[in-house]
């Protein structure tokens, strides 16, 4: 088990690695710089030059690279280019929260209506039950974001008279406040993910109870709330791990759209405005951070799996 | 400081006889032919003066007024449609100060809340940005001179009316030699390093110095087209500042209020740059709180303001601070706001969303404002590549663009015909109407001509489509340019476009200025400006010396013109000058125009004195004193 | 989108799984087929969507880029059968036109990434080793940028239009296609090959691929009807953000994403049907071919459906 998870770790950190290489030469090999994003004026080619030189923008590929990972390595993420005097940790920090809660709220809205739906229509297989909710699920899933948000905002404002403010409120500072921005745009992530969800326990589910042992359960003539709440249950939620996992991992990309809509100023929002503006180091230390936290993520997954299902070999 | 060699207060007496000066000037023009569109402006005028005479805030204006011609009949001068009449003259500023509550005495205190966008990326006024930064940086800080805005009825939607800011008076001794004597006492914000010590002369000098570039040429981007000519800065005691000149700067009292020109603290400069890009040190009547995009806004009050009131004695500013979600450009989120009590103020340029947020609460104030010339839609063409360096092609796509259907269309009937020329020299109120372009011979709508020109140039678009690109600024310009491209295409040009989300905006334009646009031919723009004088329009746009030529035009007619005006201190002959540039840049259509869309703002009642002019039509802020002078009466 | 994960972890199980007899597959297809009316109506549909494509010059009733100023914003009449927009385009002709980017984007972008994925998943598991560890590495790198984020970096990259965003939405699908082909090569390395390798002294590749294509297929086919979905709501999320396919494209016309950016969606308030339409057609679209997913789970491998009851 131990080394199964040391070599996660050094695998992962290879994977890292990779991945600063991979965005270090997208966000370089793309057309324009951040000076060009910001200077509203004729400038002479050779003012240019002193621009860029100015924000390291004219030292050779490697040299940059190195600075930029040397830096890393010893937790300086280095200032913005766009913004000179914003740090780049400083700014993940500030939007972590807001990425975090969103996901939180999504997480638990795909939970909550996700893993009773997905038992009900699994116990109750096939009937009207089933049925509404396995719509509920494929709806959801197909159910564009950005349309959702849009008109939830639109709408909700006109009819229902939704009031969240459109300014940032962090959580500690004024809880009701912060909830009132925060559900909707949760919520709404979260009807995505909780067809995903409801699909999975459903499945499972399904699969667990026809296996032998469940068989026997219901042989011995145990009741069958007793089955499935004792057995079936208990070894159906595993998978539902996995996939509560590869969401966590979609939504440190996946509430850009609802971050944009909302105006949220958590980290989807600040990638797709650095990428806008080319602002190479934050780019860089954003999608860096985000990918450290989906393989963190996705490392803990397999190891609470291996840790909950032993008969899971790891050679 | 009488003595008739005195530029501005020349200007100054002359405003107040408005309609004779557009005569003049329509006359001094030679190509204005049309003595009906003359007239007609006449009965515009009356019709706001009118309104000006019940407030009775004007002293002057009266007493000049030429006798007889009141009686003229009130309705829409031919050229403005008649709902862009009852929008400007109904929901005119000067109709603000009877507003309910617009009389009682002001209070102090509250926070205005209104939504502005991520616009710059820090505080250096120096930097590339200090044209962005007009629109932030004057709550924080304070240029030698400003427009007179110190109150509604004192407030012009003119470029004229110059007062002074951190000048306590200001003085043109010759044509080349300029001296302001300081306020005393104006202090910057106590932070460090400047520790709230005192505005002196030596800062204004300091400052000049490194506007001019002469310090680093890649400093003062915004400020060099208006410091470039001073000779030498001299400092004769700690509040006596005096520019001199090589040449005679007829545009420099008016360049001063363009508010890029704004005082900062040496050693805040020489902090390095990364230090005086985080925070704003400056005199202003804001201190940063936070600056947090894209997130938001915020500044509090500066207690040590140097103004007052000169109404009530209050100090200024009456507001505690002000929280600006930078929500520009979401119009649903920015809608949602207002409706939720969120934000105080909106704007936009349509006229159906002026309507829903003007109804959504009993109490809101609207108003229609009119725009500074150069902020329109219009298109850049690279004008030194084939077929553009070909007068009758670019003719020919100017007169296949009907502006009329675009203004009736997106625009809703509440813009004007396109042209970036400095109306507000001219007297005007109001910008260039249809009539007076038709006057010009310019930018008229001929698909016919447009198609001979093309035929005698050759085709040159057949079997070339013309490559096309512009930024997603708002909806009204992404329907402008949309539509634009379909005139082009029903002139029998294969248009090819692109659009670029909003945040790309800068990159795109400076790789138009850059003339780095591989096989782009257009580029659609939203600002033919900023500026607040005539010469930004012409010398600063047209002249091919000029750094704010960003369309690189390149017209040696054009060059001499625009050079030539900069030293003409009679306002007359000035103007003569400037038409002659207007009329060679229409006629050889170096830009293309589309509209001047009017700015359409509501506010909440308990809003006072919220000065919305010309002066700030970029967001709220832009050089303006009006977050400086609004009250709340919550 | 996040289905694509869980394909990911449906195709892991399946090679554990043994394979079923196919004729008993398509036994249990035609039952499927008899007991679902509401696949047969996601086909109807999705049938309906391709005639549309192909047939959208024909059907459009204005050209999608032609506007009148004069009738803008307007409401479903016949001379606008689904209304028109702020600059007067004619709605139904775009959703017609759209149609088009939305079925090519879902589908070139399944087909090209997972042509990609199995080429290097062949690889990866034919070579194994360093080459093998590299590429998964650099695939589970890729995995591990959130997609929305991969693809607004390949746009500022490679600019935009269609085949931008059906290359960068490739690029996403390929590791996933990648990863099924690799476990596919190796349980076949060591079912029958290693033996025979051994035997006949080399190991020829194509010969593999060709025993081994035939095994994928179901789950490919699988992991590429849920992937058309998600390709379509993540070209829809980039247009909405201005980086996919841009309205008044000079080939493609416009796109359902496009349709609803910011500039248009502000219009909503005034004009409800501007967002309903263009929503509403995606939505179908990506709900068609979900159950279209679904259904050939079910019949290619009924393991898939109870995919986790195999690990008991």
């Amino acid at each position: 088990m131990l080394s199964y998870i040391a070599r996660r770790v050094a695998a992962s950190t290879l994977v890292l690695f990779l991945v600063s290489v991979i965005v270090f030469l997208m966000v370089r090999a793309a057309p324009g710089d951040v000076i060009l994003s910001k200077i509203r004026q004729r400038v002479s080619p050779e003012e240019l030059e002193v621009l860029r030189g100015r924000l390291g923008l004219e030292d050779p590929l490697y040299q940059q690279y190195w600075d930029w990972l040397s830096g890393i390595l010893t937790l300086d993420f280095g200032n913005s280019l766009y913004r000179e005097h914003e740090s780049v940790l400083g700014r993940i920090l500030d939007g972590l929260p807001v990425t975090v809660e969103l996901i939180v709220i999504a997480l638990a809205t795909s939970v909550l209506i996700g893993v009773p739906v997905g038992i009900i229509a699994a116990v109750k297989q096939n009937s009207f039950v089933d049925l509404v909710a396995r719509i509920f699920s494929v709806t959801g899933l197909a159910l564009p974001l950005f349309w959702l948000g849009t008109l939830a905002i639109v709408y909700g404002t006109k009819w229902f008279g939704y009031t969240a403010s459109f300014v940032y409120v962090p959580i500690w500072e004024d809880p009701v406040a912060n909830l009132k921005q925060f559900w909707l745009p949760g919520v709404l992530l979260g009807y995505n993910l909780s067809s995903i969800t409801m699909r999975v326990v459903r499945s499972s589910v399904l699969g667990v109870m026809r296996q032998d042992f469940i068989r026997t359960a219901r042989a011995k003539g145990l009741a069958e709330h007793i089955v499935v709440g004792r057995h079936v249950l208990k070894n159906a939620m595993i998978p539902v791990m996995t996939i509560l996992g590869n969401q966590i991992v979609f939504l440190l990309g996946g509430t850009l759209i609802v971050e944009f809509l909302f105006h949220l100023p958590g980290l989807g929002f600040a990638a797709f405005e650095a990428i806008s503006v080319r602002d190479y180091t934050m780019i860089q230390g954003i999608v860096l951070f985000l990918g450290a936290m989906a393989i963190a993520v996705n490392l803990l997954v397999d190891t609470t799996y291996a840790w909950l299902d032993p008969r899971i070999k790891y050679a | 400081m009488a003595e008739d060699t005195n530029y501005w207060q020349r200007f100054a007496r002359k405003r107040y006889n408005r309609r004779r000066l557009i005569q003049m000037g329509a006359i001094g023009a030679g190509g204005l032919a049309a003595a009906a569109a003359v007239g007609c402006e006449g009965d515009d005028d009356d019709a706001t003066e009118t309104a000006t005479e019940a407030v009775g805030e004007e002293p002057g204006e009266e007493t000049q007024e030429e006798p007889g011609e009141e009686t003229q009949v009130e309705g829409p001068p031919e050229g403005v449609s008649e709902v862009l009449h009852d929008y400007r003259t109904r929901f005119n500023y000067r109709n603000l100060a009877n507003a309910p509550g617009q009389s009682d005495e002001p209070v102090s205190g509250g926070t205005l809340n209104f939504s502005t966008y991520a616009g710059v990326t820090g505080w250096n006024l120096t930097g590339p940005e200090g044209d962005t930064l007009a629109s932030f940086a004057p709550n924080h800080f304070n240029g030698l001179l400003a427009f007179a805005q110190s109150d509604f009825n004192n407030a012009h939607n003119l470029y004229e009316d110059i007062q002074g800011d951190l000048a306590e008076s200001f003085e043109q001794v010759d044509e080349t030699t300029f001296t302001f004597k300081l306020h005393q006492g104006v202090k910057f914000h106590d932070i460090a390093p400047v520790n709230g010590r005192e505005l002196v002369a030596e800062d204004v000098a300091y400052a000049a110095e490194v506007f001019s570039g002469k310090q680093d040429p890649t400093l003062g981007f915004a400020q060099q087209p208006i410091f470039s000519g001073v000779e030498s800065v001299e400092t004769p005691d700690d509040y006596t500042v005096t520019f001199k000149f090589s040449e005679p700067a007829a545009y420099f009292i008016n360049s001063l209020t363009y508010p890029v020109s704004l005082i900062f603290a040496r050693e805040a400069f020489e902090e390095g740059p990364e230090a005086f890009n985080a925070t704003p040190i400056g005199t202003g009547p804001f201190i940063l709180d936070t600056f947090d995009p894209p997130n938001v806004y915020r500044a509090t009050r500066n207690p040590e303001y140097f103004r007052r009131d000169p109404h009530s004695g209050l100090q200024l500013p009456f507001i505690d601070g002000f929280e600006a979600p930078m929500l520009l450009g979401n119009d649903p989120a920015e809608e949602a706001g207002f409706r939720a009590g969120d934000l105080h103020v909106i704007w936009s340029h349509r006229k159906t969303n002026f309507d829903a947020m003007f109804e959504a609460f009993d109490d809101n104030v609207g108003q229609v404002t009119t725009p500074p010339p150069g902020y329109q839609p219009f298109m850049t063409l690279k004008l030194d590549k084939e077929p553009f360096t070909d007068e009758r092609v670019r003719r020919a796509l100017q007169m296949l663009i009907n502006q009329q259907a675009l203004v009736d269309g997106p625009a809703e009937g509440l813009a004007d015909f396109g042209y970036a020329q400095d109306f507000s020299f001219f007297g005007r109120e109001y910008p260039w109407s249809a009539t007076d372009l038709a006057a010009m011979g310019a930018n008229q709508y001929n698909p016919e001509e447009a198609r001979s020109l093309l035929e005698a140039a050759g085709n040159p678009f057949e079997g070339r489509p013309l490559k096309m690109l512009w930024p997603i600024l708002d909806g009204l310009q992404h329907e402008v340019f949309t539509l634009v491209a379909d005139f082009w295409r029903q002139g029998g040009i294969e248009v090819e476009t692109d659009e670029v989300p909003a945040a790309e905006l800068s990159r795109w334009s400076t790789a138009l200025f850059g003339r780095q646009w591989g096989d782009l031919d257009v580029i659609g723009q939203g600002f033919a400006g900023p500026g607040t004088d005539p010469d930004q329009y012409s010398y600063g746009a047209l002249n091919s010396a000029s750094a704010r030529n960003v369309f690189y035009v390149d017209d040696p007619e054009l060059d001499d013109l625009t050079a030539r005006q900069r030293s003409i201190f009679d306002v007359d002959a000035r103007r003569d000058v400037l038409l002659q540039i207007a009329e060679r840049d229409l006629a050889q259509a170096f830009r293309i125009w589309a509209i001047l869309p009017y700015k359409l703002s509501v506010r909440r009642g308990f809003v006072y004195n919220f000065v919305d002019t010309i002066h700030a039509w970029a967001g709220i802020g832009w050089g303006t004193k009006g977050n400086e002078v609004t009250w709340l009466n919550q | 989108m996040s289905q694509i994960a869980q394909v990911d972890e449906t195709a892991a199980i399946y090679f554990e799984a043994p394979g079923q007899p196919r004729t008993r597959r398509a036994a249990r297809a035609l039952r499927f087929w008899a007991r679902r009316p509401a696949v047969v109506v996601a086909i109807a549909f999705a049938a309906i969507l391709v005639f549309v494509a192909i047939f959208a010059p024909q059907l459009a009733t204005h050209d999608p880029i032609s506007t009148d100023p004069a009738a803008r914003l307007e409401s479903p009449s016949s001379a606008h059968l689904f209304g028109t927009d702020a600059v007067g385009h004619d709605t139904f002709s775009n959703i017609v036109y759209g149609a088009r980017v939305s079925l090519l984007v879902g589908v070139l972008a399944t087909v090209f990434g997972t042509i990609l994925g199995c080429l290097i998943g062949l690889v990866s598991g034919y070579f194994r080793g360093a080459l093998d560890g590299l590429i998964q590495r650099i695939m589970d790198g890729i995995l591990s940028i959130p997609a929305l984020i991969l693809l607004l970096m390949f746009g500022a990259l490679a600019g935009r239009g269609l085949w931008v965003v059906v290359l960068g939405l490739s690029i996403i699908i390929a590791p996933l296609a990648g990863r099924v082909m690799r476990s596919a090569v190796l349980s076949e390395r060591e079912n029958m090959y290693i033996e025979a390798a051994r035997a006949v002294g080399a190991t020829d590749l194509r010969v593999m691929s060709l025993h081994i294509l035939p095994n994928v297929m179901p789950v490919i086919i699988v992991l590429s009807s849920i992937t058309v979905g998600s390709a379509m709501l993540l070209e829809g999320a980039l247009s909405f953000l201005g980086q996919g396919i841009q309205p008044n494209d000079p080939t493609w016309k416009t796109s359902w994403g496009a349709m609803l950016d910011p500039a248009n969606i502000a219009y909503t308030e005034q004009q409800p049907w501007l967002a309903f339409f263009p929503g509403a057609s995606l939505a179908l679209a990506v709900l068609a071919f979900n159950m279209l997913g679904d259904f050939l789970r079910d019949v290619l491998d009924p393991h898939l459906r109870g995919l986790f009851g195999e690990k008991q």
